[in-house]
């Protein structure tokens, strides 16, 4: 972590940056499990399908193209949000990534997980722990620099991000598909 | 996240800095995400994936989105 240094503080000012992205993704999750309820009338089979249709759409067209060419906030998260202090700084910048529509999203994984809520139409508290377990999971790549990281790690790291993010498409659309299958199918 | 990688730290090559490969995958979110996905693969088989047990892959299909756009911190 840039002029953070000393493990121990590396990992609070992590817990504060993770109870961010675990409050944007919750956040995130509620909200979209709200929009699904305008869905709810639609037959829960013809759900299936245009999911199912987006979901083999969206992991095609990242697979196949270098950089998604998806809508998305083309900014990065303002340096600025640390001028309060590192920890309010963690937080402001966790819920903005967490979140999933803040920033870059440089994989259609963020948009398959949001389709899937939409079309699968959950209870509510189920769109929330679904959105916080995303936003949450956004966090781990920075506690495992902190734990087991070295110099180099981005470079490293750079050099198969987009490997990272195809595999993460392919692999989240069959698990989601799987869960709707069993939602709206079996 | 960006600029928390300290900006002090020279960009070498793996071989200069004697880091072994192995501790470049420990450190990586890729193997993470892939024992993810093994594990929801594995609910699918292993349970009767049917009612209220779909959140199981919905769980760990959201949490390999997280990882996979993790990357990009």
């Amino acid at each position: 972590m840039a002029s953070v240094r000393g493990r121990h503080r590396q990992l609070s000012l992590w817990g504060a940056f993770a109870t961010g992205t675990t409050l944007g993704g919750a956040a995130t999750g509620a909200a979209l499990g709200v929009l699904a309820g305008l869905v709810s009338p639609v037959p829960p089979q013809v759900r299936l399908v245009l999911l199912a249709l987006l979901v083999a759409a969206l992991v095609a067209l990242d697979v196949l193209s270098a950089r998604l060419p998806l809508p998305q906030r083309s900014t990065l998260i303002p340096q600025e949000v640390f001028h309060r202090g590192m920890a309010r700084g963690g937080l402001r910048f966790g819920l903005e990534y967490g979140c999933g529509w803040r920033t870059l999203v440089p994989s259609a994984t963020a948009y398959l997980a949001a389709v899937f809520v939409l079309l699968v139409v959950p209870p509510w508290w189920v769109a929330v722990v679904l959105g916080a377990a995303f936003g949450l999971s956004r966090s781990w790549a920075v506690l495992l620099w902190i734990v087991l990281g070295a110099p180099g790690w981005q470079a490293f790291l750079a050099g198969h991000s987009r490997l990272l993010e195809r595999a993460g498409s392919v692999l989240a659309g069959v698990l989601l598909l799987a869960a709707a299958w069993a939602r709206l199918g079996g | 996240m960006g600029g928390l990688e300290d900006p002090d730290l020279p960009v070498v090559a793996d071989a200069a800095t004697g880091i072994p490969l192995r501790r470049r995958w420990a450190a990586d979110p890729l193997p993470l995400l892939l024992l993810l996905a093994a594990g929801g693969l594995a609910c699918l088989v292993l349970l009767p994936v049917t009612g209220a047990l779909w959140v199981v892959p919905a769980l760990f299909a959201v949490t390999v989105s997280g990882v996979a756009l993790s990357g990009s911190t």
